[in-house]
């Protein structure tokens, strides 16, 4: 797995290995049930704290992407990849509504709609 | 380097020799102190269960040095063979010659000034030493000739060579745990089950101890994290040991190589292959061959090879 952050940028670090985490999983890159480095071995590399790789490793735990065991590390969940797909597509709605000006309530509204308007098709 | 060929073939046969002939010549000058027949083979209870003649046991020893030593002669001294496989040659025939040349002396001081060998007993402690001293000997031999200094340009990996996409100013980290494949891990179970069974059934109990460390030599062979940074390429056991570093100043290129582990390095584990490039071969298929600018290389049997390989070759653009 490759991890990477670009220290110049705006975006929080743990933002920036979150993200390589989630597109290497989305690509298939990275397997269900692989394992993450080390929290502190990757923060040894990377010239970070190691509370940085931690809180990105909590927000993929969070976000159903890994799962955190005492003893076994950060292994990558089996529905891992349903959930990074979706991410991505929500990541490309949210940037195509900030390019088009549009605000995150009407987004909001747009995608209920969709979700309401989907299910009572399928219904 | 200036007469490889004269200094491995030297360096395999020379030392072991000598200690062949040493070892003889000590023999020869016991001859008054020594029963007749020699107890020359003991029994797992240390009494001896086997007897030859002095003439018998200095032929039975100088076959099977002199057969070594002609066989590491012959695989690993040709100048047509890698440096790395010369100086293993050189070491491991060297060291078993020491090994060798020592049982025989310790054989021979147990009996001298006895009437009958029947009395006899070997104290299988003396095998301790005799092995440390054999490991260390070798394993100095094989550092002669070894190349301390950078003799290859530090180049930037070739064009062609995988690359991946590295913003500038960024850090990257590739890191991949990577466990042996079935059949190598059903050798060492294997093998550790033969020794419990024979260990219980022959009433041997120092076999267990034999076995748990097959298992535990297993453990530490079976499971291991590989990472490349900026720091070079690092794998380590999960037990912490065994751990190897090719820092990356070291590095030369990485490439993506298809690895056999028996057919190249005749097993699995932590081994040299044919090349003589050091390698981790835990499966087969796609391996990071790391060259080294030595000439050497490492090859590193981990999935997502080409990442790592691409990674090193970015890293090295960098600094290069």
């Amino acid at each position: 797995m490759l991890l990477s952050i670009d220290p110049t940028s705006n975006e929080p670090l743990f933002a920036q290995l979150e993200a390589s985490v989630r597109s290497q999983i989305a690509g298939g890159r990275i397997q269900p049930g692989e394992r993450l480095p080390a929290a502190r071995e990757v923060a040894a590399s990377l010239q970070v704290n190691v509370h940085t790789v931690l809180r990105a490793y909590a927000e993929l735990r969070d976000a159903g992407l890994i799962e955190l065991r005492r003893g076994r590390g950060a292994v990558v969940t089996a529905n891992a990849l349903d959930r990074a797909t979706l991410h991505a597509a929500v990541a490309h709605a949210v940037s195509t509504a900030r390019d088009l000006g549009i605000g995150q309530t009407e987004l909001i509204d747009a995608v209920r709609r969709h979700y309401t308007g989907t299910t009572e098709q399928e219904g | 380097m200036s007469h490889p060929r004269i200094t491995s073939w030297s360096l395999v046969v020379g030392l072991p020799l000598v200690c062949w002939a040493v070892a003889v010549l000590i023999g020869l000058g016991w001859r008054d102190d020594l029963p007749d027949p020699l107890a020359v083979h003991f029994g797992l209870t240390g009494t001896p269960d086997g007897y030859a003649s002095l003439g018998g046991q200095l032929l039975v020893f100088s076959l099977l040095v002199v057969g070594l030593v002609a066989l590491f002669a012959v695989l690993g001294a040709p100048s047509s063979r890698p440096p790395a496989i010369r100086r293993a040659a050189a070491g491991l025939s060297t060291g078993i010659a020491v090994f060798l040349s020592a049982l025989h002396l310790i054989l021979l001081a147990e009996q001298r000034g006895l009437a009958d060998a029947s009395q006899a007993t070997l104290n299988p402690w003396w095998l301790l030493p005799a092995a440390a001293a054999a490991v260390l000997i070798g394993y100095l031999v094989s550092l002669i000739g070894r190349t301390t200094t950078v003799t290859g340009s530090a180049q930037a990996p070739p064009p062609e060579a995988l690359r991946i996409a590295l913003a500038p100013g960024s850090r990257a980290v590739w890191s991949r745990s990577q466990s042996m494949s079935t059949v190598g891990n059903t050798i060492p179970l294997a093998l550790a089950a033969v020794f419990v069974v024979i260990g219980v059934v022959g009433r041997f109990w120092p076999l267990l101890i034999v076995a748990v460390i097959v298992l535990v030599l297993f453990a530490a062979m079976g499971f291991w994290t590989v990472t490349v940074d900026d720091q070079g390429l690092r794998y380590r056991s999960v037990l912490g040991w065994p751990r190897r570093h090719v820092p990356l100043e070291r590095i030369a290129a990485a490439e993506v190589i298809t690895a056999r582990p028996l057919k190249d390095s005749g097993g699995w584990g932590l081994r040299m292959n044919r090349e003589g490039h050091f390698g981790l071969y835990l499966r087969s298929g796609p391996a990071l061959l790391v060259r080294t600018v030595d000439g050497g290389g490492t090859v590193v049997t981990v999935d997502d090879a080409e990442t790592a390989a691409g990674l090193l070759n970015s890293l090295l653009d960098r600094v290069r």
